[in-house]
C-alpha cells in the first residue's frame, strides 16, 4: 500500500471536545489535535538520520523546531526525538518503515493524545491546574510538568500576537483531563461574559 | 508548595516526584556470592533511619527522570541534587 492509499482508521479520545472546541471569541480555546501523526525515535543515530532526511534537529534539550511541511520535532532527551506532523502532513505515518534493521535507534510508536489551548486566559487556566509558571517559560522550549495531575508535556508557542500552547500526554488520560479542562475553560468564559458590578 | 530541584528540568512543586527509596549500592556478583542468608535478609529488608543526610532515589514523573537527592531527613530539607552518573557536579537545593 503506498502513502496515498493508506487509511486512517483512528479516533481520537478527545473527540468530545470538537463541538465546543473551535469557537472564536472565547477566553480560553481547546482544540483536540490527537489525529495528527506522531512519532518518535531514541538512540545515538537518531539525530543524524533525521537530519539526512532533512530534520532541522534541535541541538539543546527540550528545544523544538518546525518541519519542513508543517508540524515540529522536538528534542525530549539527549538522544531522544518527539515528532508531530502539519495538518496536511502524513509522512510520518511511513518513518518507522523506512528505518533500517541495522539501525542504531530505536524508532518509538506515539499516540499521545494532544491539545491546543488558544485564548487570553489560558494562562488563568494553567494556574488552576498547573504547578508550574508557565508564564515565565521561553517560547518553543517543552516543559514537562503535570496539569491537573497529569503529567503532560507542554510546548508554549507564539502565533502572531497570541501565546498558545501545545500539550500531550497519556490518551488514557484524555477523557479525564479534557472534561476538567473543558469545564474550567467554561466557568473562565461564564465569569468574563458576567456584568461586572 | 515544597519544591524541589530536579536537575534536568529544574524547580518544581513536589507533586510532580515520587519518591524511589534510600540509595543504596548493589552488591557486585562477587559480594552476592559471600553472603549469608542473614547478610541477603538485612540488604532486602532493613533500611538505616538514622537521622542526618540521607542519599535518596527521586523521580520527576511527567519527564521520567530518576535522581539521586541528598535529603536530611531530620528537616527534610533537600541539600543537592543530581543525576546518578554527575555525583561531583552539584545540581541544586531547595534550601
Amino acid at each position: 500500500m503506498n502513502r496515498s492509499e493508506r487509511v486512517s482508521t483512528r479516533q481520537s479520545p478527545l473527540q468530545f471536545l470538537a463541538a465546543g472546541a473551535v469557537a472564536t471569541n472565547r477566553v480560553v480555546g481547546l482544540a483536540d489535535l490527537s489525529l495528527l501523526e506522531k512519532w518518535g525515535a531514541k538512540g545515538p543515530g537518531a539525530a543524524s538520520w533525521l537530519a539526512e532526511r532533512g530534520v532541522e534537529v534541535p541541538q539543546s534539550i527540550y528545544a523544538s523546531r518546525p518541519l519542513p511541511e508543517g508540524g515540529l520535532v522536538v528534542r525530549v532527551g539527549s538522544d531522544e526525538f518527539f515528532l508531530e506532523a502539519g495538518q496536511l502532513d502524513q509522512s510520518l505515518a511511513s518513518f518507522g518503515e523506512l528505518v533500517p534493521a541495522s539501525a542504531d535507534f530505536t524508532p518509538v510508536i506515539r499516540e499521545d493524545a494532544a491539545l491546543r489551548i488558544t485564548g487570553r486566559g489560558s494562562l488563568d487556566l494553567f494556574a488552576q491546574t498547573c504547578g508550574h509558571p508557565l508564564q515565565q517559560s521561553p517560547m518553543d522550549q517543552i516543559i514537562f510538568t503535570r496539569v491537573a495531575g497529569v503529567s503532560c508535556g507542554i510546548l508554549p508557542q507564539s502565533s502572531g500576537d497570541e501565546l498558545q500552547y501545545r500539550v500531550w500526554f497519556d490518551p488514557s488520560y484524555a477523557v479525564y483531563l479534557g472534561e476538567a479542562l473543558l469545564q474550567i475553560a467554561s466557568e473562565l468564559d461564564n465569569a468574563a461574559s458576567e456584568p461586572s458590578v | 508548595m515544597k519544591i524541589i530541584h530536579c536537575p534536568v528540568n529544574g524547580p518544581r512543586p513536589l507533586q510532580e516526584f515520587y519518591f524511589g527509596g534510600q540509595f543504596r549500592a548493589v552488591p557486585t556478583s562477587e559480594q552476592e556470592d559471600a553472603m549469608t542468608d542473614a547478610e541477603w535478609s538485612d540488604y532486602a529488608f532493613n533500611r538505616d533511619g538514622s537521622p542526618g543526610i540521607q542519599k535518596e532515589w527521586w523521580y520527576h514523573t511527567p519527564s521520567g527522570t530518576w535522581f539521586i537527592a541528598e535529603r536530611d531527613i531530620v528537616t527534610d530539607v533537600f541539600v543537592r541534587t543530581y543525576l546518578f552518573d554527575q555525583a561531583d557536579q552539584e545540581s541544586g537545593n531547595d534550601g
